[in-house]
């Protein structure tokens, strides 16, 4: 019996990771985007991103996942009703903890690429311009390979931390790996054995994911050590 | 083909994000399923349990389609008003306060509530037998306000989950705990690290203090007169054709 249900609690390891995953992507593309547009120097766009990473950094994780799970709904839909509308919105919680998750690391990420871009030598891209490169050019053959290998500590830290941010959508009802271990701890009345199980599932992601980075991290400093040192 | 590509993209993410839960006329009802022998998950992801199975006659019996959502306690009863569930089913105890927030059903059932304590403990079960006693229960129900209520003597130790005032009862740490009858029998008694506690005090119900309620009914949105309605005619039947009775000595034995 405990079998079985150490099977269904990693068998929710799928949404778990489909969770943390589309997570990623999205904070990913939300944190290059607000870190170009904070060194645009474009005053609204570096303005719109400055004020994003502030008031999310600001909030706790919990209470933006209930606010979007709970509050936005409720409010679209009062808001639809009083203009005669017909709809019902309705955030499934997947998709209520892929935003959550994709708009609190997306302003984590976006530091952590800002940060990036600031340490990639100007001259380098003055001397691009004055060769004539195109901008995409520029930005796949040069920024981009920097971008990759300064980013990475600080891109690495913040999936270690949205993976295990993951636990908090089972709050809103998502059937991850917490939501099933709390089930099974409760029907079993055994709350060691699978909150334990649980752990050791969100620790091999860990561990899993810091052995692929490092190799990662091995091929995007190839060549740097010998420089910097 | 890039504008392609985009709009393809765009209505992925709009229909990720605002899947409807009304698409069909499912009526999409909760639990949390974290009270055995009530309503729980078992090891194949299935939910079970009393309130479980009378849910799935009731919905036969009044031919509705109906969708049980095992959801989290946290914020069940928001969702039900804001229409995000049709209706609840958790043991829910009808007291006034719950009432202006929805509707209920017929009640279903008059939950029996008992002590459970260590064999040769000997404490008699009065507001002045317990004065000193440690007494576990979970928070926010209806065992935490009638201990809150009448037993100020009594160092209360309120818990999250369900089975958390069992751990603190085996370890020591607690001298009682209060829970409905048939959850202490099925999740503690019968297993091993119950075999040297026992119920003990009267067998109560909302009879004998009103902090245990009038008995659990389904809950349902206040808006939704029509199922209120619906509900009640499967209550009426399962009543009559005996399922109730049937799954009542099923769980309880009685």
């Amino acid at each position: 019996m405990i079998g079985n249900f150490a099977l269904s609690i990693l068998a929710a390891g799928l949404m778990t990771l489909l969770l943390a995953l589309t997570s990623l992507a999205l904070a990913t593309s939300i944190g290059l985007a607000a870190a170009f547009a904070k060194l645009s120097g474009n005053g609204f766009l570096s303005g719109m991103a400055s004020g994003y990473t502030f008031i999310i950094r600001g909030i706790p994780d919990l209470v933006v996942m209930l606010l979007l799970f709970y509050s936005l709904p409720a409010m679209l839909n009062q808001g639809a009703e009083a203009i005669g509308l017909d709809i019902q919105v309705e955030f499934s919680p997947i998709a209520a903890g892929i935003a959550t998750l994709g708009l609190i690391f997306g302003a984590y990420m976006t530091e952590t690429f800002r940060t990036a871009l600031l340490n990639i030598p100007k001259g380098q891209i003055e001397a691009a311009v004055a060769y004539g490169l195109p901008r995409l050019r520029i930005f796949f053959a040069i920024i981009l390979p920097q971008l990759a290998r300064l980013a990475l500590p600080g891109f690495t830290n913040n999936w270690l931390v949205l993976a295990k941010a993951t636990a908090l959508a089972s709050i809103i009802g998502l059937h991850d790996v917490m939501f099933r271990a709390k089930a099974a701890a409760e029907a079993t009345s055994m709350p060691f054995t699978f909150y334990l199980i649980a752990a050791g599932f969100y620790f091999s992601v860990t561990l899993c994911s810091m052995l692929l980075l490092s190799i990662v991290a091995r091929r995007t400093a190839a060549g740097m050590r010998e420089l910097a040192s | 083909m890039r504008i392609l590509f985009n709009a393809a993209c765009a209505v992925t993410l709009a229909s990720t994000f605002l899947s409807p839960v009304y698409a069909a006329e499912k009526i999409n009802i909760a639990t949390d399923a974290t009270f055995p022998p009530f309503e729980s998950i078992d090891a194949n992801g299935k939910l079970v349990g009393f309130d479980v199975e009378l849910m799935e006659a009731v919905c036969k019996a009044a031919e509705l389609d109906c969708n049980i959502i095992a959801a989290a306690w946290e914020g069940m009863f928001p969702s039900l008003v804001e229409g995000k569930y049709d209706a609840l089913i958790s043991q829910l105890t009808v007291t006034e306060k719950r009432r202006k927030m929805f509707a209920f059903s017929e009640i279903y059932d008059h939950p029996i509530f008992r002590f459970v304590a260590k064999k040769d403990a000997n404490i008699t079960i009065t507001p002045d037998g317990v004065a000193g006693k440690i007494i576990a229960v979970q928070t926010g129900t209806p065992m935490d306000a009638y201990v809150t209520a009448h037993m100020p003597n009594a160092t209360i130790k309120r818990y999250d989950s369900g089975s958390a005032p069992f751990l603190d009862l085996t370890s020591g740490r607690a001298d009682l705990v209060l829970g409905y009858q048939a959850q202490i029998v099925h999740s503690f008694l019968m297993k091993d690290e119950g075999k040297e506690f026992e119920l003990t005090g009267p067998q109560m119900t909302g009879k004998d203090a009103k902090e245990f309620g009038e008995g659990v009914a389904i809950a349902i949105n206040k808006k939704n007169t029509k199922l209120v309605e619906d509900i009640n005619e499967g209550l009426a039947t399962v009543r009559e054709n005996g399922t109730l009775k049937a799954l009542m000595v099923k769980y309880f034995g009685e």
